[in-house]
């Protein structure tokens, strides 16, 4: 059981250079996957090519030998959930109506939700903690909030396989270990696939996960973070800057 | 907490719609006392035989285009402010208006009739939108900004056009006629034009109720959307089909009105937040009264018709000033 | 190279030679001038027994014909031309050229105009800025047309210097006041009760709701006949529907090329509710080289006409000998019997509409 991606390739156009060039790698269930890089690698465009937001891919995206571009918008729409990097759109938005969104793919086109399913989003909120940010505007959130707001509704999606691009991007340090324990504990617990892209190698650390090492629109490596991050390799990417912090003259704060 | 407060504005602007129409039949240039009113309206009392077909023939046709106008154009407004995630825009966006207009013009021009003057500018109305939408399309790029700048594109076109063709009208009768086509008038309404925008303006509005939440998730972009199971895609092209139908339609009959798409759905979301599946039975009410409250303003007071956008401009920039100031506190904590 | 430069030697010396033709052509021409007021009060002065004049105001050509200086005119406004009658009762006119109604100067020099009569001061004004003779004629007199029924026809024996304009002239005048004076006497034995009065007026397709309000020759006409004119209390000329039936007229005259369309429309709710309708008091404005209601050489027939049908108890005017007189004499057609009783009915010479 697991997501396979095989010659993989896409460009934003064809005057374009390619963005992915030959991609393939696969994941396993109930794993969290982090892709590493750096900036312009194809990290998000790997990301939105799994969610189906391009049409124009060539190469093969599967689960469980089902292709995903086979699949129907509201079919792909309940095994793939994505949580873009920043919501647009959502100015006055309430969150109790954002989470709410998520379930639109269970409805039929003039059904709005019952009772029993805003009750299932109100579960949700307390079990993540948010109650108290239902009644605000998406507008009047932090970050971290809209982040967790985003990451509780693509649950309510309830798909097998989360996608997150660069969901720490715009977090303090709390809010990044707030959103990595919450997305630690969503895997173990909720028998979750979660691919999410990060620029912060500790990230992967914390996760303790699998990690994408991605160069120039190809994965340079895959495997577990413990393994793949090691100096050499990061150097490839990073630059020969890039330490261990024993080594380091000044004691680096990470987390805990 | 906010259900209810939608539910109290919605229940109390269906009763306000109900009597604003009544009023709409009781008062004009053409006084009529309330006791006679009545007598006309439900004996055979042929003492008031010239009351009761200024009622029927000159008032109720007027009311109900009025009406369904204001229900169109605050409709479009607000599916066209949701869509293109920008609360600027207005029904003309996409150049239906503009276009309209040409069609209106070149059939004033021509010296047609004014059925055929609403057959043309529903005609170019539309066909300035496909024009928009085709140009969108050769630019091989998905986003809203692409369809909105072609929409100035083709808008600025079309708006030139019409300098050009009111240009070549030349004659002082058929540029006045243009010009007055131009800032809107009910004067027109006849029965035969209910029974032709009522139809259209019903199947569109029940069909977008029926969608109404829908479109809270399509107010989100292509993005969100779709990975959240919505046909973005169809969604769109069916929201912007449905807002130029309404548009067209009833700018074919009765000119165009400005400001009413935007300052509709504005008031709307001021009171009921931003969810279309409250925003939209909203906008159908207060759209539906400000119309006809425009309407009666328009030819109760002078001897000739004033030109509806006149009064929609005073009268809509006067309740939306008050609106924000009402509000400024909610402003002020974003 | 050296061949374009020639080209354009030639090209600019012709240009020159033009100019300098313009300049001596126009010398020649300022003969004699005459100082004149016009409708609108501005003092111009003008060539005396012009050549070549555009009738651009409506009011002008019908009267310049009658008058005997057809031959003088250069061309009119197109509303007036496209009137089928005109080329019936002045063949003469196919040669006129067709002016729109606010044309540009250009116009008027290329074709050698010696004096435009314009409709509008703006107009007027505008030409005189590049040095072209005009005059206002105006529709509307300033507050009421009182005392300008007769100031065109002043001004023209200014401007012509001919004992036979003359003569015409002073007699269209009497003529005038003759009709006003007869009806006026006629009525004031009868005292008759004031019947309120609303005018269609029907030069474009407006439907009902559109009349002349003060200032107009309709309404001083209708005004000194003793009606009370819906029109003269109007703060516009374009009432609304609901106004015309508030106003409930006891009499609908219907003028212009949709008098007949017009008149349908009356018949139709809700005026057809209306007490005048119902009664029949709808009665139409012939149209002949020029609109009955407009100052022309049948305007003394407009009063007999409106006065045989509005008070058909007391007077009785054979209007179809008048109208063949008239012409006649005025223009030199005889027409036909038939002929004249479509122009009665505000249609073509064929009997057809004359809205095309």
């Amino acid at each position: 059981m697991s997501i396979n991606i095989k010659n993989l390739c896409f460009s934003y156009g064809r005057k374009f250079d390619p963005v992915l060039k030959n991609v393939n790698f696969s994941i396993s269930d109930n794993t969290i996957t982090v892709l590493l890089g750096l900036n312009g690698c194809g990290k998000t465009t790997l990301i939105k090519a799994i969610a189906g937001l391009f049409n124009n891919i060539t190469g093969e995206i599967s689960y469980n030998d089902t292709l995903l571009s086979s699949l129907s918008i509201r079919e792909r729409s309940k095994l793939v959930a994505y949580v873009p990097q920043k919501i647009s759109g959502i100015d006055d938005v309430k969150v109790e109506d954002y989470l709410t969104y998520g379930m639109v793919n269970s409805l039929k086109f003039y059904q709005t939700p019952s009772q029993s399913e805003k009750q299932k989003t109100i579960d949700m909120a307390n079990k993540f903690h948010i109650e108290h940010l239902i009644h605000k505007n998406m507008s009047e959130l932090s970050g971290g909030e809209r982040q967790i707001v985003s990451l509780v509704s693509s649950l309510l999606q309830n798909t097998k396989i989360i996608l997150l691009d660069e969901p720490t991007s715009a977090l303090d340090l709390k809010n990044q270990s707030l959103v990595l324990s919450i997305l630690k504990e969503i895997s173990k617990r909720e028998n979750k696939t979660i691919i999410l892209s990060s620029h912060n190698p500790n990230h992967a650390l914390f996760l303790e996960c699998n990690v994408a090492l991605m160069n120039e629109g190809k994965i340079l490596k895959f495997g577990p973070a413990n393994k793949i991050i090691n100096v050499e390799d990061l150097r490839c990417i990073y630059g020969d800057n890039v330490c261990l912090s024993k080594d380091l003259p000044y004691t680096e704060i990470s987390f805990v | 907490m906010k259900n209810k407060k939608t539910i109290i504005f919605l229940s109390a602007s269906l009763l306000l719609f109900v009597i604003v129409f009544f009023l709409a039949l009781m008062v004009g240039r053409y006084s009529i006392s309330i006791g006679n009113f009545f007598k006309a309206l439900f004996t055979n009392d042929p003492h008031f035989q010239t009351d009761r077909s200024v009622i029927i023939t000159l008032r109720i046709p007027r009311t109900i285009v009025a009406g369904l106008t204001g229900i169109a154009l605050s409709l479009s407004g607000l599916l066209y402010q949701e869509t293109f995630q920008n609360k600027l825009t207005s029904p003309d966006l996409l150049g239906v208006s503009n276009g309209a207009g040409v069609g209106a013009a070149l059939a004033i021009v021509i010296g047609l009739s004014s059925a055929f003057i609403s057959v043309l500018a529903f005609a170019v109305g539309i066909l300035t939108v496909m024009t928009t939408v085709l140009i969108a399309k050769f630019f091989r790029n998905g986003s809203s900004t692409i369809l909105l700048l072609s929409g100035i594109i083709v808008g600025g076109l079309m708006s030139s056009l019409l300098s050009l063709i009111k240009y070549f009208a030349g004659n002082e009768v058929k540029l006045a006629s243009i010009t007055y086509w131009l800032m809107g008038s009910f004067a027109n309404a006849k029965m035969e034009t209910v029974y032709i925008l009522l139809p259209i303006v019903a199947v569109s509005t029940i069909f977008l109720l029926s969608i109404s939440w829908r479109i809270n998730i399509v107010a989100l972009g292509r993005e969100e959307a779709q990975t959240k199971g919505i046909n973005y895609t169809l969604y769109r092209y069916l929201i912007i089909g449905i807002a130029t139908l309404l548009t067209a339609s009833t700018v074919a009959f009765s000119g165009t009105i400005s400001w009413i798409g935007l300052v509709i759905p504005h008031i709307v979301r001021l009171i009921a937040g931003r969810n279309t599946r409250k925003t939209i039975p909203l906008c159908i009410t207060f759209g539906g009264i400000f119309m006809i409250v425009v309407d009666i303003l328009s030819r109760t007071f002078t001897s000739e018709e004033i030109p509806l956008s006149a009064v929609t401009g005073l009268f809509g920039t006067i309740i939306f000033v008050i609106i924000l100031f009402l509000k400024r506190r909610d402003y002020h904590e974003h | 190279m050296k061949k374009s430069t020639t080209f354009l030697v030639i090209i600019m010396t012709f240009v020159l030679l033009l100019t300098c033709v313009g300049c001596t052509d126009s010398n020649n021409t300022k003969s004699e001038t005459v100082q004149i007021v016009d409708m609108v009060g501005d003092t111009v002065i003008v060539p005396k027994n012009p050549k070549k004049v555009a009738c651009v105001s409506r009011t002008t050509y019908d009267l310049l014909i009658a008058y005997g200086l057809g031959d003088c005119i250069d061309g009119a406004y197109e509303g007036t031309l496209n009137n089928p009658w005109v080329q019936i009762i002045y063949p003469e006119a196919k040669d006129h050229y067709i002016y729109g109604y606010n044309d540009s100067y250009e116009t008027f020099v290329v074709r050698g105009v010696e004096l435009v009569l314009a409709p509008e001061q703006y107009i007027a004004e505008g030409l005189r800025e590049h040095g072209i003779n005009a005059i206002t004629v105006s529709l509307y007199g300033n507050p009421t047309f009182d005392n300008y029924v007769t100031y065109f026809s002043d001004l023209v024996t200014q401007i012509w210097d001919s004992a036979e304009v003359k003569e015409k002239a002073e007699l269209w005048n009497n003529r005038v006041e003759t009709a006003i004076e007869e009806i006026q006497t006629e009525l004031a034995k009868h005292d008759v009760e004031e019947k309120i009065l609303f005018y269609v007026r029907g030069d474009k397709d407006n439907g009902i709701g559109y009349t002349d309000m003060v200032g107009s020759f309709t309404e001083y006409a209708y005004r000194v006949l003793g009606f009370d004119y819906v029109g003269t209390t109007l703060e516009t000329n374009k009432p609304s529907q609901e106004e015309v039936m508030a106003a409930n007229p006891d009499v609908f005259v219907c003028g212009g090329i949709y008098q007949n369309i017009n008149i349908e429309l009356l018949k139709q709710e809700p005026y057809s509710k209306l007490d005048s309708v119902k009664n029949n008091q709808i009665f139409n404005i012939p149209i002949g080289l020029t609109a009955f209601e407009q100052l022309s050489a049948m305007t003394p027939i407009f009063f007999y006409d409106q006065a045989n049908k509005i008070y058909p108890e007391y007077f009785d005017y054979d209007i179809p000998t008048m109208v063949e007189a008239t012409i006649n004499e005025y223009f030199g057609t005889t027409l036909t019997d038939t002929q004249v009783s479509y122009m009665l009915q505000g249609l073509d010479a064929e009997g057809n509409s004359l809205v095309r």
